[in-house]
């Protein structure tokens, strides 16, 4: 866990500091060493290891703590395809949401919610129909 | 400002659409048609022709003007939506358009077209992935059609500039010649605030850089209204302003080349002040 909480750290100061490389200053090979999301560069792969250690380690005191926050969550990870693909869908619908209406807080809040209200629920009917007796018998 | 949702999913959807570029015109048909027409502006056919003053704003690209001295294939890297790039039956790509127009105008010249989508990113989360392709690519001359996303999104303002002026800055201190192209035009956006604050700010941006513009809404809404009376196609349209706006970048391209020094031109359209 020490390892993963100095890596999560070190991620918070790159990001809030933006202290990534400049791309066109680094070594050959350019790639290998820069940060941005196209490239699974080492250095993104390590903090993504570090991030994975830390969580581990407090994952199970959440999930003590609160339970209707880690077993929704943990459904969604089960579910990634089904998720990422009505979330898609979402994000471009909130899209044209915040285009016609006067954006505000309230308005924001009230379309992340929805999101992720939907999200939880896409991720529960897909282990609801796996779980369902037609299902079972079909299997 | 509030719209209805018609209102919304027609400009929603008439932007997104607008990422359907066909082309039709050959180079040689360009070149003939528009020395008959005697205008001034040979390079520009005339279905795209628009008046200097509402096409773009110049200013020097040294980097450009050093490799085609220097004998040596210009590399250009074209930014924007992945449809730009699709091939269609009988038709030539944007890229594929831009560099042939490019070395018809320029005889001698080798120029070396990459293009790269920005798919539905803000300018913020795009900035690192450009530098990205940018080290990837290197190239002499990086042609960024932006604000389209930002539009959609209605990002604010202040923020797209910020990103949109660090970005530019970081190209032009590595010695990057750029071009922008400022974000599609629908007749719904004519009046929007959003949208006209987006633009004018990218104007700033573009001034305060000394980096060519083409005013591509400015230049949409003039043939839109020169075509409004004819009961045009909204889709007709945008093919149209994609066409175009290859022929309105290539001249921008061209003219900025040829501007004296880095002090920036007052160009034929509206001077960089």
């Amino acid at each position: 866990m020490p390892v993963g909480v100095v890596g999560v750290a070190i991620g918070i100061v790159v990001a809030v500091w933006d202290l990534k490389p400049d791309p066109l200053a680094v070594p050959e090979p350019r790639l290998f060493f820069v940060l941005d999301k196209s490239n699974l560069s080492p250095g993104r792969l390590l903090h993504f290891l570090t991030v994975v250690l830390a969580f581990q380690s407090v994952f199970p005191v959440i999930a003590r703590l609160a339970p209707w926050l880690t077993r929704p969550f943990s459904a969604l990870g089960r579910n990634s395809l089904a998720v990422f693909s009505i979330s898609s869908i979402a994000a471009l619908g909130a899209q044209l949401v915040r285009f016609a209406v006067p954006h505000s807080f309230i308005l924001d809040f009230a379309l992340i919610s929805s999101g992720i209200v939907l999200l939880v629920f896409t991720a529960w009917f897909v282990e609801w129909r796996t779980r369902s007796p037609t299902s079972s018998q079909q299997a | 400002m509030a719209h209805s949702i018609t209102h919304v999913l027609a400009a929603g959807v008439s932007l997104l659409l607008a990422a359907s570029p066909a082309w039709a015109q050959s180079g040689e048909q360009l070149s003939a048609e528009t020395q008959s027409t005697g205008r001034v502006d040979p390079s520009l056919s005339a279905e795209c022709f628009v008046p200097d003053g509402k096409l773009f704003a110049l200013a020097p690209q040294e980097g450009v003007k050093a490799a085609l001295d220097e004998k040596r294939p210009v590399k250009v890297l074209a930014l924007g939506s992945p449809a730009m790039s699709a091939l269609g039956t009988g038709s030539a790509s944007y890229p594929a358009w831009l560099e042939h127009e490019l070395e018809r105008l320029l005889p001698g010249s080798d120029f070396v077209m990459e293009h790269r989508a920005t798919s539905g990113e803000t300018m913020e989360d795009a900035s690192d992935r450009i530098k990205g392709m940018v080290a990837e690519v290197e190239p002499d001359l990086v042609i960024w059609k932006v604000g389209t996303t930002e539009v959609l999104a209605r990002t604010d303002t202040e923020e797209f500039a910020r990103s949109l002026d660090d970005t530019v800055k970081w190209l032009k201190e590595h010695d990057i010649d750029v071009v922008l192209v400022d974000p599609q035009y629908t007749a719904r956006l004519a009046g929007d605030p959003g949208y006209n604050r987006l633009v004018a700010s990218l104007e700033a941006v573009a001034r305060a850089n000394a980096v060519p513009l083409v005013f591509r809404s400015k230049a949409v809404r003039y043939l839109t209204e020169q075509r409004s009376n004819a009961g045009q196609n909204p889709f007709q349209l945008n093919e149209l302003g994609y066409r175009c706006m290859a022929e309105h970048v290539v001249r921008a391209v061209l003219l900025s080349i040829q501007q004296p020094g880095r002090i920036p031109a007052q160009g034929q359209s509206e001077p960089m002040k």
